[in-house]
């Protein structure tokens, strides 16, 4: 009998707890954000006065439509079947807007594939903004550490809104154009929030790409420049510079380079682009960092008519591409040294590691104050390899 | 509740290197890379990590050696032998006032973890509950099935956390490891006290040698065992540095679950390795949650003979639960996991030395 008792007990107890399900969410009862684009809120003159402090932000927040996923790219021009819907809420903060944004849509927003932010380029002028919005999405479990973040020239919204042609949603329209740097060395690769998050820490300046709406196309040459000092947005990089950027710090995959033999065009493709910084410390006020780049190539195309077999018109080739690189390399540093006058080259990190206790000495003043790293004298040294000519020698 | 009973209920000597390895890795292994990120400078807290691994081998070679002394005895009976019964019943209590905390804190732990990384609405209250009747289904049963649980479940444990080290590789930036050697000394200290901490496990073994077949090699297959978590605790340190470096890792609440959250797996199918990775990280939890009620049940049912297991269970139960409820927040469970180390200092490290001390002066030599 007592054993019947403790059964029914069992039955009924465990009965009772299968329907207690707490963190029970139907998948189709979740609207999944992919990308989120933050801009600042236009006041109206009579809220300016009581919210004089206080900064407000647009978010627009780009919801994938499932259903409308199915079709491909052949669902396109039916205007019906837009595979994404995008909200546009406003809020001081970022977790407010995601509050208000479950007012406005019928499926509970969920952030867990999250994919971009774009942040405007107002929005980050102002400093420590690009911190606090960040921070939400760091500090929520939902939202992972491999967000990749841009910053929108012009309006940040905008963006979200691009015909996705051949893709289904903007924001992966966006990603796949972000993934192309390995073909195109003036895009930035990619930036994380995760790392992010380390520069904001180490208040070392960076880096973000930066994207560009131009009517209907995008585009994505070109860098954001931060100081790491207050986290501020100090200015963009045009695709040139970025370029410079991308071979001092190793990011450089691929590319090419236009220069002159004989007054007519040859184009080096570069295939391996390595560098290497020396920094020598004599003094804080003495500061030389060498930098180092070796580079492994082709001929991609030539205009003039040389014999590539020729190892001295080789040797001739290299010697004008080695010149274009340093010419590249020091113009973006002039442009970071200079006119920016900010260390988004990762400079600090090589005077740190090979000077730790320089570094501690000027660590406030490198590049903010005395601006130690505008004074520091920088020299670049290429070193290229032709590996092969191609398929031919020569077209004609 | 039926039991299987198995021969005589006798741990195999090899197998004590599954439980000095399978005790200390906890809850600790969660946020090593952050209370040492804190402290030190970039790569240096692997100085710390291996002065304390090393440390902790030491000792609990000498809680073996001295358990070993007296195969077959319980830590109260030897300890009455070597320094009197009335103090031998202090440590004893002693001992199981620390382990049922060690219980209530592991409990409470694995709910707050959970709630904040798998299930965000159930009440901390119920997955405690749930937790704390799984480990007690567990010690109800035999000992020795307990322990052969521990041992299915470490190498799983300690192959997913292999996994998760091998998917963040791609994400290693050497950079992050230099310059060397910039910590203060104070630094280091505090470095190898938080490491210490989270890597003892000695006391176990002054409770279970007693149940220990031959007990020739005890202490060196102890020793064996106590190495392996300073191992992993250095490996997950050192990825946790390598991906994230050390100022970044030193503001993650728990860098170790970030670790497992940052990993990729190629092809997008297993996205969230987090998930896999602290559902099996449970099990790791239950190892040393099991293990630490079942030490209780030895001590106390080493003090009063005539009692039934089940009885101790049933008393017990209510009370763990009240303890891991106590603390009303997780900075506050922290700070009691902070005071569980200092306690585990004293049962782990000076009690076993001084045991083992006095014994030598007074010639007293066990059965060995």
């Amino acid at each position: 009998m007592r054993r019947y008792i403790i059964w029914l007990f069992l039955a009924v107890s465990l009965t009772i707890s299968l329907t207690g399900c707490w963190d029970q969410v139907e998948i189709e009862k979740r609207g999944f954000i992919i990308g989120i684009a933050f801009d600042l809120a236009q006041k109206k003159d009579e809220e300016l006065d009581e919210l004089k402090e206080k900064t407000f932000y647009k978010g627009t927040y780009q919801f994938v439509v499932p259903s409308a996923l199915g079709q491909g790219g052949s669902g396109q021009g039916n205007s019906s079947s837009k595979a994404y819907n995008n909200l546009v809420v406003e809020g001081e903060t970022v977790s407010e807007q995601i509050n208000r944004l479950a007012g406005q849509t019928s499926r509970t927003p969920f952030a867990e594939h999250l994919q971009t932010i774009i942040l405007s380029e107002n929005v980050v002028r102002t400093p420590q903004t690009c911190s606090q919005i960040l921070d939400f999405l760091l500090r929520d479990n939902e939202t992972r550490r491999g967000i990749k973040v841009l910053i929108a020239e012009g309006e940040a919204g905008a963006m979200l809104d691009i015909p996705p042609i051949p893709e289904n949603l903007p924001v992966m329209y966006i990603d796949s154009i972000a993934k192309n740097s390995f073909k195109n060395a003036s895009i930035l690769s990619e930036r994380k929030i995760g790392t992010i998050h380390e520069h904001l820490l180490s208040k070392k300046s960076f880096v973000l790409p930066k994207i560009q709406r131009d009517g209907q196309k995008i585009n994505m040459t070109g860098a954001a420049v931060f100081d790491g000092h207050n986290t501020q947005m100090v200015g963009f990089i045009n695709g040139e510079i970025t370029e410079g950027l991308n071979m001092i710090t190793n990011e450089y995959k691929q590319g090419s380079l236009k220069i002159k033999v004989e007054d007519k065009p040859v184009v080096y493709e570069i295939k391996r682009e390595k560098s290497s910084v020396k920094v020598h410390v004599r003094n804080k006020d003495d500061i030389r960092i060498y930098i180092k780049i070796k580079t492994e190539g082709a001929i991609e195309e030539s205009f003039a008519s040389l014999d590539y077999m020729d190892l001295k018109v080789l040797s001739k080739v290299e010697i004008a591409v080695e010149k274009e690189i340093e010419r590249k390399v020091a113009n973006a540093i002039k442009v970071f040294q200079k006119d920016l006058k900010v260390d988004a080259l990762g400079f600090s990190g090589y005077l740190e590691r090979s000077d730790y206790e320089t570094w501690k000495d000027i660590e406030e003043n490198w590049d903010h104050g005395e601006n130690y790293f505008s004074k520091s004298i920088i020299k670049v040294q290429a070193d290229v390899i032709v590996q092969t000519p191609g398929a031919i020698i020569n077209s004609e | 509740m039926k039991t299987f009973e198995y021969e005589k209920g006798e741990i195999n000597e090899k197998e004590i290197v599954y439980l000095a390895a399978s005790y200390p890795i906890a809850v600790g292994v969660l946020s090593i890379p952050r209370t040492l990120g804190r402290v030190t400078n970039f790569f240096d807290g692997w100085v710390c990590l291996v002065v304390t691994g090393i440390f902790c081998i030491f000792v609990t070679g000498v809680s073996a050696k001295l358990a070993s002394y007296f195969p077959g005895q319980t830590f109260f009976k030897y300890a009455s032998t070597i320094c009197s019964k009335p103090v031998a019943l202090i440590l004893t209590i002693y001992g199981t006032i620390y382990f049922i905390a060690t219980t209530s804190f592991q409990t409470r732990f694995v709910a707050i973890i959970t709630k904040q990384y798998l299930l965000f609405k159930t009440p901390v209250e119920i997955i405690s509950l749930v937790f704390l009747f799984v480990i007690v289904y567990a010690v109800a049963g035999s000992r020795i099935g307990l322990i052969r649980l521990n041992l299915l479940f470490f190498p799983i444990t300690i192959l997913v956390a292999l996994f998760v080290l091998a998917m963040n590789i791609p994400n290693f930036e050497f950079e992050n490891l230099s310059p060397f050697f910039t910590t203060s000394w104070e630094g280091y200290w505090k470095g190898s006290k938080e490491s210490f901490f989270t890597l003892s496990g000695s006391e176990i073994l002054l409770f279970y040698v007693a149940y220990i077949k031959k007990t020739e090699k005890t202490s060196k297959y102890a020793m064996i065992g106590a190495g392996i978590p300073a191992i992993i605790y250095l490996m997950i340190y050192t990825t946790a540095i390598g991906v994230f470096n050390s100022q970044t890792a030193g503001m993650l609440v728990y860098p170790t679950i970030e670790l497992a959250k940052e990993a990729e797996v190629p092809g997008s199918f297993f996205g969230r390795i987090e998930s896999l990775f602290f559902t099996i990280w449970i099990m790791a939890i239950f190892n040393t949650a099991s293990l630490a009620l079942d030490i209780v049940l030895i001590s106390l049912s080493s003090i009063f003979h005539k009692t039934k297991k089940i009885t101790f269970i049933i008393f017990l139960t209510p009370i763990i639960y009240f303890i891991a409820m106590f603390p009303v927040n997780s900075i506050r469970v922290s700070l009691m996991g902070q005071f569980l180390s200092y306690m585990s200092f004293g049962l782990g490290v000076v009690v076993p030395v001084f045991l083992l001390i006095i014994a030598k002066v007074r010639g007293i030599k066990g059965n060995a």
